[in-house]
C-alpha cells in the first residue's frame, strides 16, 4: 500500500502558475515522468509517495468550478481526488514497467513539452520602443497606411450598351467635362458615384485591384478615362490624393507588438532546438534512398527526421 | 438617458453637436463588410484528430488576409482577405485533441482513446476514421471519461479568447469570440449552433463555454437547445454582455433542426417560441457539407433549388426518411414558423440567412472555388481529394467531391467593429453568398414607386421603407407592398444571370405556399408560356476552368409589387440572385492537381448564388 496523504482543502494561492493549467499540466507531468526515478529511491521504505497537497486541490476545484459553476460536493471532490491518485497509481506503474520506452507517441509527447517550456521560458518583458521601431521599420510594407484618394466616378455598363459602349463612353465623357451632373449619368447603380478620402486597399475591394491600380496614374483634376473594372467603363476625375506613408510607432504599436510578440514565440522554440541540437553529434550509418527529387539536399533530409540520435 | 446626459453637460454638448449635421445618408449602413461565422482550428476535437494542427492564430492570420502553412506544410494564403471572423471550435472535447494526438499518457490509459491516438499518428486516413468515430461516440453519448473532463477545456478557451483579443482592430478587422455548441442529439442528428458573442475578453474570458456533457437547465439533456438557451440567459444576466446563436445543418439533422417539439418531444409552446426567437435570429444556408436554403423535394418548381444538397442522413451516418427533409431547410422553417405563430403568438422561426464555411483546417477559404482548402485535412488541395470517402451508409457512399467550397456572409454595416457586426447580425441586415462578393440592397415599403428603383435606393430605401431582416406591418388600405431591389455583380468575379424574389405565406386555412417570381435578368430573354425564364447560357470551358463575362449583367436594379398579394396572410419575401455559370472547385482541380475525375456525376459546374435576409409582412401588426 502506498503512503497517500491529502491535504485540507479548499484553499490555494493563485499562482501565475496555477492560472496556467496548460503549462501546468504539461510541466507537472514533464517533472513526474522526467524525475520518477529520483522519486522512485526518495522513501526509507522504498514506496512511493503520491502528495495531494493545496496546489493539486486548489487546481481541481477550479476546473471542475469553472465548468460547472459550483465547487464540487464534499462527495464530488472525494471521487476527483481518489481520480487523481487512481491517474497517479497506474502512471507511475505503466512507466515502471517502461512502457514509455520506445514509443513515438511519448517521444512526441515529450518534444511537445519541450517546445512549449522553450515557449514559455522566454523573456516575458514587453520589447522597449527601440525593439519596436526597429521591427516597424524593417517590415515597413505592412504597416503602411494607404494612400488615400478622392474622385468621382461614372460607370458605363458594357452589358448593357453592348456594341454601342465606346460611342455612349464618349458623350457621356464630352457631357461630364461640359459640367453635366455625375448623377445624370450613365449606369452607376449601387457604385457609389463619390468617394472621399478612401484608401487604396478599400477601393480595391469595393472595385477591384484593376481599377485601384489604374487610379493611380490618373492625372488630377478633370474627367479622365475610361479606366475598367470588374463591373465596366468608369470615367473617373481625382480631386484629391494622400501618398502612402509609414506609420508612426504609436499609430501601429498594438500592431507591431502582436507580431514582435509572435515571432519571438516563434523564434525561442527554433533557438531551443538550435542550441540543443549542438549538444549532439549526429551520426547516420544508414543507407539513405537516393531522393526522388534532386532539388532536396540530405541536409535536408536530416532536418525532417523525427528526432535526435542519442550518443552512444 | 437625458438626464444622464445633463450630469455630463460639456462632453453631451460636443456630442450632439457633432451629430446634428450628420445627413440621413451617413446614418444607414453603407458598407458590406464580409466573413465567415463558422471556423474551426486544430483545437477543434475532430479537427486535431484528423491531422489539423493549425492553431486559432493561424485561423485569424488566415483571414486577415496573411500567407499561413497549412497542416501538411503547404503555404496556404486567400485571394481576397475576409474583413472578419468567429472562431468556433467545438465545446465538446475543446483542448483535449492535442493531448491524444501527442499521446498524453492519463488519456492513453483509456484503450479506447488510446486507439484513436494510433489511428491518427498512422496517417491522414488514419485520421479520419478516428474522426468519424470520435463524433460517433460523442453523438451516442459513449465519450470515454477522459475526453470529457473539463480541465482540458478552460485554457484552451481563455487562450482562444486571448488571441481574438490580440488580432481584433476595429476598423480593420472584427474577430468575434464565439464557440461551437455542438449537440448531436441523442445518436447523431446535427443540432449545432454556433455561439457568437459581441463582447470583447472582460465579459467573455472567465466563462468556459457550456458542453453537451452538461445540461445547464435541470430535467433537461445535455443535448437539448433549451440547455443552451438557459445557458445563454444566465451568461447575459451575469456579464450584461450579448449573445446570439446560429443554427448549422439542419440537412442532417434528419428532421430535428426546425422539428415541432420540443427536445424531450412534447408540444411547441409560446415560451419555447420566445426562447428560440430570442437566441436564434439566424441560420446558416452554405457550408461545406451542403446547403440549407431549401430542398427540390419541398420546392418542386424551384429550378434552382438542387444545389449542393447532402440529404442521405445525420451527422453519423444514420439514414434519413423522406419525411424528415420538412423539418431541415431554412425555406420551410420560415414558412411553418409563421403557421405556427398563429398557434403559439410568437414566431419561433423568424431567421435571418448567414453562411460559413465549416472548416476544420483553420483555413477558412470559403467562397473561394479555385483556392479551396478543404474540410479536414484529407480535403486540403491535391489530386485524389474529390475521390476520398468521407461517410459511408448502407445505401449511399458520400465523397469528397459532394463538399462545397462555400460560403461567407454579407454584413450591412457603418463600421467594421465586434458591435456594428454583431447588431447587424442581430437586426437580421445579413445575408448568405455560395461565394461570390455580390452587393445586395434589398427594401421593403408601401409607398415606394419604381423611381426609387435607382443608383441611390438606399436614401429611398430606408427614408420610406425597412431594409432587409426587417418587418412590414398591416398594410394601409388599398396598397400592396413594393420592394426595391439592387444587385451588384463581385467586382472580380462572374456577371448575373437573374435575380429572384422568393415569397412564402400562410393562407386563411393555415396552409403554408412559396412561389419565386424571376424579377430581374439580364439580356432580352423573354419568360416562356408557363413564366419560365429561359436559362444564361454557359460559357465555362472544363478543360481550361475558365469562363468569360460576355453573358449575364454586371447589376441588376429594379422594383417588384407582389401581384398575389393578400393583405390578410402572413407573408416572407426574401431575394436570391443567381450568378452565371462558373467552374466549380472540382472543375479547378483537374486543371490544377490534374485530378482524373472520371465519375460523371461529379459536377464541374456550378451557379453561385446570394441569398438576403427576408422581410416578413406580419398583418397583426397595425402600423
Amino acid at each position: 500500500m502506498n503512503d497517500v496523504k491529502v491535504a485540507d482543502f479548499p484553499g490555494s494561492r493563485m499562482t501565475k502558475f496555477l492560472r496556467e493549467p496548460l503549462l501546468h499540466f504539461l510541466i507537472l507531468g514533464g517533472l513526474l515522468f522526467l524525475g520518477f526515478h529520483v522519486m522512485r529511491g526518495d522513501t526509507s521504505d522504498d514506496k512511493d509517495v503520491i502528495i495531494v497537497d493545496n496546489g493539486v486541490v486548489a487546481d481541481i476545484l477550479l476546473r471542475y468550478a469553472a465548468v460547472r459553476q459550483r465547487p464540487p460536493t464534499p462527495s464530488e471532490m472525494r471521487d476527483l481526488i481518489e481520480n487523481y491518485i487512481h491517474d497517479e497509481v497506474l502512471y507511475r506503474e505503466g512507466v515502471a514497467m517502461g512502457l514509455q520506452e520506445n514509443d513515438p507517441v511519448v517521444r512526441r509527447r515529450v518534444r511537445q513539452k519541450m517546445d512549449v517550456i522553450a515557449e514559455e521560458s522566454e523573456s516575458r518583458d514587453a520589447p522597449d520602443d527601440t525593439a519596436l521601431q526597429t521591427y516597424l521599420d524593417r517590415y515597413s510594407a505592412r504597416y503602411a497606411k494607404p494612400a488615400m484618394v478622392s474622385f468621382d466616378q461614372v460607370m458605363v455598363d458594357p452589358t448593357r450598351h453592348g456594341a454601342d459602349t465606346g460611342q455612349v463612353v464618349e458623350t457621356i465623357l464630352r457631357a461630364l467635362k461640359k459640367g453635366d451632373d455625375p448623377k445624370l449619368l450613365g449606369d452607376s447603380g449601387l457604385l457609389p458615384l463619390r468617394q472621399r478620402n478612401i484608401g487604396v486597399d478599400r477601393i480595391a475591394r469595393d472595385f477591384g485591384e484593376a481599377f485601384a491600380h489604374a487610379l493611380v496614374t490618373v492625372p488630377d483634376g478633370t474627367w479622365q478615362g475610361p479606366i475598367l473594372s470588374g463591373f465596366g467603363l468608369h470615367l473617373v476625375r481625382v480631386t484629391t490624393r494622400v501618398p502612402e506613408r509609414k506609420p508612426t510607432l504609436e499609430e501601429a504599436r498594438d500592431a507591431v507588438m502582436r507580431d514582435w510578440e509572435n515571432d519571438r514565440r516563434r523564434r525561442a522554440i527554433a533557438d531551443y532546438y538550435d542550441k540543443a541540437r549542438k549538444d549532439f553529434e549526429i551520426v547516420i550509418k544508414a543507407d539513405i534512398p537516393q531522393a526522388s527529387n534532386p532539388e532536396i539536399s540530405p541536409d535536408q533530409i536530416r532536418d525532417t527526421r523525427s528526432g535526435k540520435e542519442a550518443r552512444p | 438617458m437625458k438626464n444622464h446626459i445633463c450630469r455630463i453637460a460639456g462632453v453631451a454638448v460636443s456630442l450632439v453637436a457633432m451629430s446634428i449635421p450628420a445627413k440621413a445618408a451617413d446614418l444607414h449602413p453603407d458598407h458590406v463588410f464580409w466573413g465567415d461565422e463558422h471556423v474551426h482550428s486544430g483545437w477543434s476535437a475532430d479537427a486535431g484528430l484528423s491531422g489539423t494542427t493549425l492553431t486559432p492564430e493561424d485561423a485569424v492570420r488566415f483571414a486577415r488576409g496573411e500567407a499561413v502553412k497549412s497542416s501538411t506544410g503547404e503555404s496556404a494564403q486567400l485571394h481576397r482577405a475576409l474583413d472578419w471572423m468567429a472562431l468556433t471550435d467545438h465545446s465538446d472535447g475543446m483542448g483535449t485533441i492535442d493531448n491524444i494526438r501527442d499521446g498524453n499518457p492519463e488519456m492513453m490509459a483509456d484503450p479506447t482513446v488510446k486507439r484513436w491516438h494510433e489511428m491518427m499518428v498512422s496517417g491522414q486516413e488514419g485520421g479520419m476514421k478516428a474522426t468519424l468515430e470520435v463524433i460517433d461516440a460523442q453523438a451516442h453519448h459513449e465519450l470515454p471519461k477522459t475526453v470529457m473532463d473539463p480541465k482540458w477545456m478552460v485554457s484552451a478557451w481563455q487562450k482562444t479568447v486571448d488571441i481574438m483579443e490580440k488580432y481584433n482592430e476595429p476598423g480593420k478587422f472584427t474577430a468575434l469570440i464565439a464557440y461551437e455548441w455542438t449537440s448531436n442529439g441523442e445518436i447523431g442528428q446535427n443540432l449545432h449552433r454556433n455561439v457568437i458573442f459581441r463582447d470583447g475578453a472582460d465579459k467573455t474570458r472567465a466563462t468556459p463555454p457550456l458542453t453537451t456533457f452538461v445540461s445547464a437547465l435541470p430535467g433537461h439533456s445535455g443535448s437539448d437547445p433549451e440547455s443552451l438557451w438557459a445557458w445563454l440567459t444566465k451568461w447575459e444576466a451575469e456579464t450584461g454582455g450579448k449573445v446570439l446563436a446560429i443554427p448549422h445543418n439542419g440537412n442532417l439533422s434528419n428532421g430535428w433542426m426546425f422539428a415541432e417539439n420540443r427536445y424531450d418531444g412534447s408540444p411547441l409552446t409560446p415560451d419555447w417560441a420566445t426562447e428560440r426567437a430570442r437566441w436564434e435570429p439566424l441560420v446558416e444556408v452554405f457550408q461545406y457539407k451542403g446547403a440549407s436554403e431549401a430542398h427540390p423535394s419541398l420546392s418542386p418548381t424551384d429550378e434552382f433549388a438542387n444545389f449542393e444538397i447532402w440529404d442521405s442522413s445525420d451527422l453519423a451516418g444514420n439514414a434519413k426518411k423522406p419525411e424528415d427533409v420538412k423539418y431541415e431547410y431554412a425555406r420551410e422553417a420560415l414558412k411553418s414558423g409563421m403557421r405556427l405563430q398563429d398557434e403559439l403568438g410568437i414566431n419561433p422561426f423568424k431567421l435571418g440567412i448567414v453562411s460559413g464555411s465549416d472548416t476544420h483546417t483553420a483555413l477558412p477559404s470559403g467562397g473561394e472555388e479555385d483556392n479551396y482548402w478543404g474540410k479536414f485535412v484529407a480535403e486540403q488541395p491535391g489530386a485524389e481529394r474529390w475521390n476520398v470517402s468521407f461517410q459511408k451508409g448502407e445505401k449511399y457512399l458520400r465523397k469528397g467531391w459532394t463538399f462545397s467550397a462555400q460560403g461567407i456572409t454579407g454584413v450591412w454595416a457603418q463600421d467594421n467593429t465586434r458591435a456594428a457586426i454583431w447588431d447587424a447580425m442581430k437586426r437580421k441586415e445579413v445575408y448568405a453568398s455560395s461565394g461570390p462578393r455580390i452587393k445586395l440592397r434589398f427594401f421593403g415599403g408601401f409607398d415606394f414607386t419604381s423611381a426609387d428603383a435607382k443608383s441611390d435606393l438606399a436614401d429611398a430605401g430606408y427614408a420610406r421603407g425597412v431594409p432587409m431582416g426587417g418587418d412590414l406591418n398591416a398594410a394601409p388600405e388599398g396598397k400592396v407592398p413594393t420592394f426595391l431591389v439592387a444587385a451588384l455583380k463581385d467586382p472580380a468575379g462572374a456577371n448575373l444571370d437573374r435575380v429572384q424574389i422568393v415569397k412564402g405565406w400562410v393562407d386563411a386555412e393555415g396552409m403554408t405556399h412559396e412561389k419565386i417570381f424571376d424579377v430581374l435578368w439580364s439580356g432580352d430573354r423573354k419568360p416562356d408560356v408557363d413564366g419560365k425564364l429561359p436559362p444564361v447560357g454557359n460559357t465555362v470551358d472544363t478543360a481550361s476552368a475558365k469562363y468569360t463575362n460576355n453573358i449575364g449583367a454586371s447589376q441588376l436594379t429594379g422594383s417588384f409589387s407582389d401581384p398575389d398579394f393578400n393583405a390578410a396572410d402572413k407573408a416572407f419575401y426574401y431575394v436570391r440572385v443567381i450568378e452565371i455559370p462558373t467552374p466549380r472547385w472540382t472543375d479547378y482541380d483537374i486543371v490544377q492537381f490534374n485530378a482524373e475525375i472520371t465519375d460523371p456525376e461529379v459536377p464541374l459546374v456550378i451557379q453561385e448564388r446570394a441569398v438576403s435576409s427576408p422581410i416578413w409582412y406580419n398583418p397583426d401588426i397595425k402600423s
